[in-house]
């Protein structure tokens, strides 16, 4: 959709290709996602079902496990129950667990493979790591740029977890989406096939999003 | 390491974004890594908080940001179409300042349906006075789509975005009822 410059873009094109020559002779990384990365809306394939991903909670209630942001560590989550102080605005509503990313999907859902969170150029994988979506234009006006931080609190089980902003949503939905690494950090439930396979996105847990964007 | 990065993010700086209707009476929009608008008399204003692209981020537009300037020439209203939603920016061209933004839905509750909203895509209709109608095209998780009004109001140095109570037909295919409440344009 590029609205190209013609001798800058051959410039930049020509960096381009030198400086991923640079990181990866065997051109093996991909700096950008797919051109035109399909909106999936089809059966998960054979076989790939029965997620099971590091950050599980325990279910022994209080604090959740932290989610992982592969970029920064995340502070420890508080031992005891509170939400640490400097948040700027907070977003509640049902969970709603989000497949976008290089994960596994349930049959039938709609779903893209990139998140706007990527480390170099590669979008995330919600089976491993624990992301919040953020509702676009939802927080008082504030739109925070991805990696943003996000304490995440289950207000069924008062479970807390640390999370970042992985990927933009549509605007408030009465919907708090996360990946489903993150729900297991606040031990949302996620409905699931026989075979382990993820069934939907549907949950009843109430969730707040604490945003940290100036930390 | 910086150099690097600068290296891997100069391609994607060197290039602008398309905009429709870019230009209106001395006042240009542009976007390359940033949106920003400049003013008759040189004037230049940052819209997007921050950059498109960054080593860790990619919240490119995915189709031409639109413009669309209130008819008397007070206002320009910026859609950018991200993947899943559209970020929405008002800019007000007689004191030359960027509008925020505050949605109070308490009284404005989204339809039902809305909830299985996987994607959205606003684009402008018309404008009445201080008030923007928007069309949402939304996309369900089962993928099915809807369609909703919305409308952008502007008032004083802010603006909201509020919903228009919309028909809870189930199909998206089956004939939608018309808007219990709705604006003669």
């Amino acid at each position: 959709m590029k609205n190209i410059g013609g001798p800058l873009f051959l410039i930049g094109t020509a960096i381009f290709v030198a400086s991923s020559g640079m990181i990866s002779p065997g051109g093996g990384r991909n700096r950008n996602p797919p051109p035109d990365d399909p909106i999936i809306n089809d059966a998960m394939p054979n076989g790939n079902g029965g997620n099971n991903n590091g950050n599980s909670n325990n279910g022994s209630g209080g604090n959740g496990t932290n989610s992982t942001n592969p970029d920064s560590s995340l502070p420890p989550n508080p031992t005891d129950g509170s939400v640490p102080d400097g948040y700027q605005t907070t977003q509640s509503g049902v969970a709603r667990v989000d497949f976008d990313g290089t994960g596994q999907y349930p049959t039938g859902d709609t779903h893209s493979l990139s998140t706007s969170y990527q480390i170099n150029g590669q979008s995330l994988n919600g089976d491993t790591t624990g992301f919040v979506v953020q509702n676009m234009n939802a927080n008082g006006g504030y739109t925070y740029p991805v990696g943003t931080k996000v304490y995440v609190v289950n207000n069924d089980t008062g479970q807390g977890s640390w999370s970042f902003i992985g990927d933009n949503g549509p605007t408030n939905s009465g919907r708090n989406e996360m990946s489903p690494a993150q729900a297991a950090a606040v031990g949302v439930t996620i409905d699931r096939n026989s075979d382990g396979s993820y069934k939907n996105s549907n949950s009843d847990s109430n969730i707040t999003y604490y945003y940290y964007p100036n930390s | 390491m910086k150099l690097l990065l600068t290296l891997l993010l100069l391609p994607t700086l060197l290039l602008a974004y398309e905009v429709t209707e870019p230009t209106n009476n001395g006042f240009t929009i542009q976007a390359d890594n940033f949106v920003t608008i400049t003013t008759p008399q040189g004037k230049t204003t940052q819209i997007t908080p921050f950059p498109f692209v960054t080593p860790n981020s990619n919240t490119a537009p995915i189709s031409p940001i639109l413009c669309d300037w209130n008819p008397t020439g007070r206002w320009v209203v910026i859609f950018v179409q991200t993947t899943r939603a559209t970020l929405i920016y008002a800019y007000d061209l007689l004191n030359e300042r960027l509008l925020s933004q505050y949605n109070d839905y308490s009284n404005h509750p989204f339809p039902s349906w809305y909830k299985d909203v996987y994607s959205s895509e606003q684009t402008p209709g018309k404008w009445k006075d201080n008030i923007l109608q928007i069309i949402n095209d939304v996309q369900l998780r089962n993928g099915n789509t809807r369609k909703m009004q919305e409308l952008l109001t502007i008032t004083g140095p802010s603006f909201n975005i509020l919903p228009l109570e919309a028909s809870d037909t189930p199909a998206s295919n089956a004939p939608q009822k018309p808007m219990p409440r709705s604006l003669e344009w």
